[in-house]
């Protein structure tokens, strides 16, 4: 941090060099130009993203959705046209047959209420966290801090496991309810369909809002509020022409990633919504699947896709015009905690009572249900710890001994830990890189970046697993098949979850200003300097969180671990999930702790080896 | 800006419309466009080599060194690990499933890089349907075993016969099974009591569901006269759909899993009257978590299914000796048993049959899959689930 002192200007001076060229001649403008893009690769850059980018993006998107014009082996009989050809049978089949409705429609209304539903109490919950973690003594914040986000590094059914054991009644398989075994009988909205979803998604992806919304906040310079509040601005004008304004880049994301995580899971609507028959457009892409029903599971995915795109292209409106508000410069900034006075503690209960809800009691049911023979029954010769420790267990013919005995889970978590990890890495570098160059460079390009680094994250996992595949399985042009190496695994992570990391760049990058680097140019300090010594120190704590952030949603990755590994090499989910298959469920929960755990300790040891981070950040 | 803005604006709104205009122009499939030609009911059949010779496959087979096999049971992994202390060649086997693989092999097919040598593969329709015709897979028999293996069961060859059974709880009905007949369960007694996986994302119900429709229309019709007393209304004809539209109807309890079907019938403290259409692969656990549950013995007119899981090689796989080998060990006591352990018989007839699931004395009792009708029911597959979805509601 050696640039604190750098010169205060305003931001009209950092506007586009371009913009009042002297010399009028095509060839001036030309030699110009080139000067300036030998001083700042900015633009050269750019291309090389975007063109990288598109051909790990588009290819795949382009290759899932012609599925949805042509007719499949499957469907010949039912297109009544052959093979191949050119068709607008699925088209019909989802939007316009007699079982569009069931297909399509009501699940399309149905995701409509989840995803906003979802969003919403993820931006109440997330947003109210943020505020009180960073601007507010309600007690204990430091651990908070950490502690809030957790829930996120639990796999999300996790959530709808904890429901199902609390809630369920008698219209659902699976072991008894707990209050169905006190002989509560709980209506069917409490247990399934949209109310559950809501709160079980919301409660696992809350932690991206007060993560991004925790951030920006923290970066926010408290003298930009005080201003308005010297000139006279009661508390309600500052925050909706101050504090608002200069937080809508972090907001506008932090909706985008949840909302469009919301539209392509379907693990917990599925669980939640089978009961009383609640589909959404991810269960019908699933069962499309699992039903071979490529031209179908095109078409849903394509909606999905459209109604990402939609929200996303809302958002870059929402970005550009936020562009010009500049919050870090090199200035020096304030932070600022408002005392709660005797709100304190009621604002402390509610915290405690979010991480209890969130926390402690999908915990709780995970650890129960790994310690207990039957679930929900608290005897004491029901409780044993033999899925963990014992030497030998009967009845497990594919792991007959503890999930901690043998060399199985060790061996799976290092793998998990070095692929992931490398993976993670690699956003966050890419994730600070195309949030300098989409902020630095002209707008068009920038807005192109911006949008395909993001394209990834609203196509449904599974369907750009298998796209992947076909486009890396033979040589094409200079790009080797590497189908069946860890590197092709590596990179379709990479892509996959990139958008984390360059929603969190662009966002960190939008509130930094150009002086700091201006004043390392006016130093001489050339391109890889300024970025290396100035930029990546300075974004030290975004660019945490870029890693972080793909690191944990990476461990929990299964789809596309199980079409792009060959020989069966086990990572944590896959392991968990073939214990499920061959063992005691117990063991695979037992696995899924060891997810989390993994996940909380890694970032953990992050935050303290770095010193500035996720709690770091958010707890001041 | 304004008008940059505004242009993008109408050209999303016009992207907008073009999709809304391809929605609503799409046409529904017409009889005119039908080609007939390449229809994909005709079936392969399973290859036999007429100068086979062990030895020389074996030592082909060793020469090859290594060997991939998918299946959609973690068993393999077992299997793969007997394979290899029997010949020596290194054995990997992979739990995946049935979609995964399907998608995985189609796409290492087309870009001639395979790593899947072979394949057990529970999914009948699609691989008679799909992966034959596309010549991605193809099934093969031991010409030294081809006596031993019952002649239905060898065109595709399947190498185990697994079943789903209808099962009740022995704590809460000690006197046996609460139903004696599969059209008990289309009583409005037994109306939210069924407990299955969802046959929207488990196939073979669908297939179960078109193999009832194409050959157990009269045993239908027969137990239901037997069951109520009267003919079907409809006709006999329609006794499959019938039964599966008062399924569907009476809204079973639909699950994610079978182990959330089981728990639904016998874990230790349920006690909802409740029967369960689950896996015999189950049944381990009435030893190992002691579940008081049986198969409904002399349900009218047959007390579950069984269904094959096949074995077929891919076609382009650099392992042909290995994976031929492969086959041919899963069709010995030695190879089967590393999946039988819980129930399920052999084709061969020298290999003795799994335990049987208490309740269930025989493989036979069953309903059977047809082999000679995969094809049909791959075509059949969607009309099936629209008729599920639509009495399902």
């Amino acid at each position: 941090m050696t640039v604190t002192e750098a010169p205060t200007t305003t931001d009209r001076g950092a506007a586009d060099p371009t913009g009042g060229l002297p010399g009028e001649s095509r060839f001036h403008r030309l030699r110009y130009r080139a000067q300036v893009l030998r001083r700042e690769p900015v633009v050269g850059l750019s291309i090389v993203l975007v063109v990288v980018l598109g051909y790990l993006v588009i290819g795949p998107l382009v290759s899932v959705l012609s599925d949805a014009g042509r007719v499949q082996l499957a469907d010949v009989g039912n297109a009544k046209q052959s093979v191949g050809s050119l068709t607008s049978y699925y088209l019909w089949r989802v939007f316009r047959s007699p079982v569009s409705a069931a297909l399509f429609w009501k699940p399309l209304t149905n995701t409509v209420v989840v995803a906003f539903g979802t969003t919403l109490f993820a931006l109440i919950v997330g947003g109210a966290l943020a505020w009180l973690l960073v601007r507010t003594d309600v007690r204990g914040r430091k651990w908070l801090a950490t502690a809030l986000v957790v829930p996120y590094m639990l796999p999300s059914w996790t959530f709808s496991l904890a429901w199902l054991s609390l809630f369920k009644n008698d219209r659902a398989g699976g072991q008894i309810g707990f209050l169905e075994g006190w002989g509560v009988h709980t209506p069917d909205w409490l247990a399934y369909g949209p109310l559950p979803m809501i709160i079980c998604l919301g409660l696992h992806y809350y932690p991206f809002v007060l993560l991004l919304f925790g951030n920006a906040l923290r970066r926010l310079d408290a003298q930009l509020e005080d201003s308005a509040r010297i000139l006279g601005a009661r508390p309600g004008t500052v925050a909706r022409r101050v504090t608002i304004p200069l937080m809508l880049p972090a907001l506008s994301s932090a909706v985008l990633l949840v909302f469009g995580k919301v539209l392509g899971t379907f693990g917990t609507p599925y669980i939640l919504g089978l009961p009383t028959n609640y589909m959404v457009l991810s269960t019908s892409l699933y069962r499309s699947i699992r039903n071979h029903s490529a031209g179908e599971a095109a078409v849903f995915t394509g909606v999905i896709v459209i109604i990402g795109i939609g929200f996303l292209l809302l958002d870059t409106r929402l970005v550009r015009e936020q562009k010009r508000f500049v919050t870090v410069g090199g200035k020096g900034s304030m932070d600022r905690v408002t005392g709660l006075g005797r709100w304190r503690h009621p604002a402390s209960a509610i915290a405690v009572l979010v991480f209890v809800g969130a926390v402690i009691i999908p915990l709780a049911t995970l650890v129960l249900s790994t310690i207990t023979k039957t679930p929900g029954v608290f005897n004491a010769d029901n409780f044993t710890l033999q899925y963990w420790l014992a030497p030998h267990l009967t009845g497990a013919p594919g792991f007959p001994h503890g999930v901690l005995r043998g060399s199985d889970l060790y061996l799976a978590a290092w793998h998990s830990v070095k692929i992931v990890g490398t993976m993670a890495l690699c956003c966050g570098l890419a994730g600070i890189l195309i949030g300098y160059v989409v902020v630095r460079s002209d707008g068009r390009i920038g807005t192109l970046l911006r949008q395909i680094s993001f394209l990834p994250y609203l196509i449904p996992g599974i369907a750009f697993a298998a796209a992947s595949l076909s486009l890396f399985a033979i040589r094409r042009g200079p790009i080797p098949a590497l189908y069946g190496t860890s590197l092709l695994l590596i990179i379709v992570l990479v892509v996959t979850h990139l958008p984390y990391s360059s929603r969190s760049g662009i966002s960190a990058m939008t509130q930094l200003g150009k002086e700091p680097e201006e004043a390392a140019q006016i130093a001489g300090a050339r391109w890889f300097t300024r970025i290396t010594r100035v930029v990546l120190p300075i974004q030290k704590g975004p660019l945490v969180v870029g890693v972080v952030l793909p690191f944990i949603s990476g461990l929990k990755e299964l789809s596309i671990v199980i079409m792009l590994t060959t020989t069966g090499t086990q990572l944590l989910t896959t392991l968990s999930i073939s214990l499920v298959d061959f063992a005691y469920t117990q063991m695979a929960n037992a696995v899924v702790l060891v997810i989390a755990a993994v996940a909380f300790t890694s970032t953990y040891l992050m935050q303290k080896i770095t010193k500035t981070s996720l709690a770091a950040g958010l707890g001041g | 800006m304004v008008d940059r803005t505004r242009r993008r604006w109408i050209a999303a709104a016009t992207g907008a419309l073009l999709i809304g205009a391809a929605a609503v122009g799409c046409a529904p499939p017409s009889d005119a466009e039908t080609t007939g030609s390449d229809s994909p009911r005709a079936v392969a059949s399973a290859s036999v080599d007429a100068d086979f010779d062990l030895d020389q496959l074996i030592a082909a087979a060793k020469k090859e060194g290594s060997l991939t096999v998918y299946d959609s049971s973690g068993d393999v992994v077992e299997a793969a690990k007997a394979f290899q202390a029997t010949y020596g060649i290194r054995t990997t086997g992979v739990k995946s499933k049935v979609a995964d693989t399907l998608e995985k092999m189609t796409r290492e097919n087309q870009s001639d890089n395979v790593t899947i040598d072979a394949v057990l593969y529970e999914d009948g329709p699609s691989l008679v349907g799909q992966l034959q015709p596309q010549g991605i897979v193809y099934t093969w028999l031991p010409a030294d075993l081809s006596e031993d293996v019952v002649s239905s069961r060898r065109n595709p060859l399947d190498v185990l016969d697994k079943a789903e059974v209808f099962t009740y709880n022995t704590k809460l009905y000690p006197d046996g099974c609460p139903i004696d007949s599969v059209w008990d369960l289309t009583r409005p007694k037994w109306a939210g009591k069924l407990a299955m996986q969802d046959p929207l994302a488990k196939p073979v119900f669908i297939e179960f569901f078109n193999e009832l429709e194409a050959g157990a229309n009269q045993e239908l019709a027969d137990s239901y006269h037997q069951e109520f007393g009267t003919e079907i209304p409809g006709g006999q004809e329609n006794a499959a759909k019938t039964w599966i539209k008062r399924i569907a109807a009476a809204d079973p309890i639909l699950t994610t899993s079978d182990g959330d079907a089981e728990d639904a019938v016998a874990a230790a403290n349920q006690t909802e009257p409740r029967i369960g259409l689950i896996s015999n692969a189950k049944f381990r656990d009435v030893k190992a978590k002691g579940y008081p549950m049986e198969v409904c013995t002399g349900l009218d007119p047959w007390p579950g299914l069984s269904y094959p899981k096949f074995a077929a090689i891919a076609s382009k796989s650099p392992h042909q000796q290995a994976a031929q080998l492969f086959v041919r060990f899963m069709l010995t006591e030695k190879g089967i048993e590393t999946e039988n352990y819980d129930g399920g018989t052999s084709p061969n007839k020298k290999v003795s049959s799994g335990p049987n699931p208490p309740g269930l004395k025989s493989f036979d009792e069953l309903f059977e899959f047809d082999h000679s009708r995969l094809a049909d029911d791959f075509a059949e597959t969607q009309q099936m689930q629209d008729f599920w979805r639509a009495n399902h509601g």
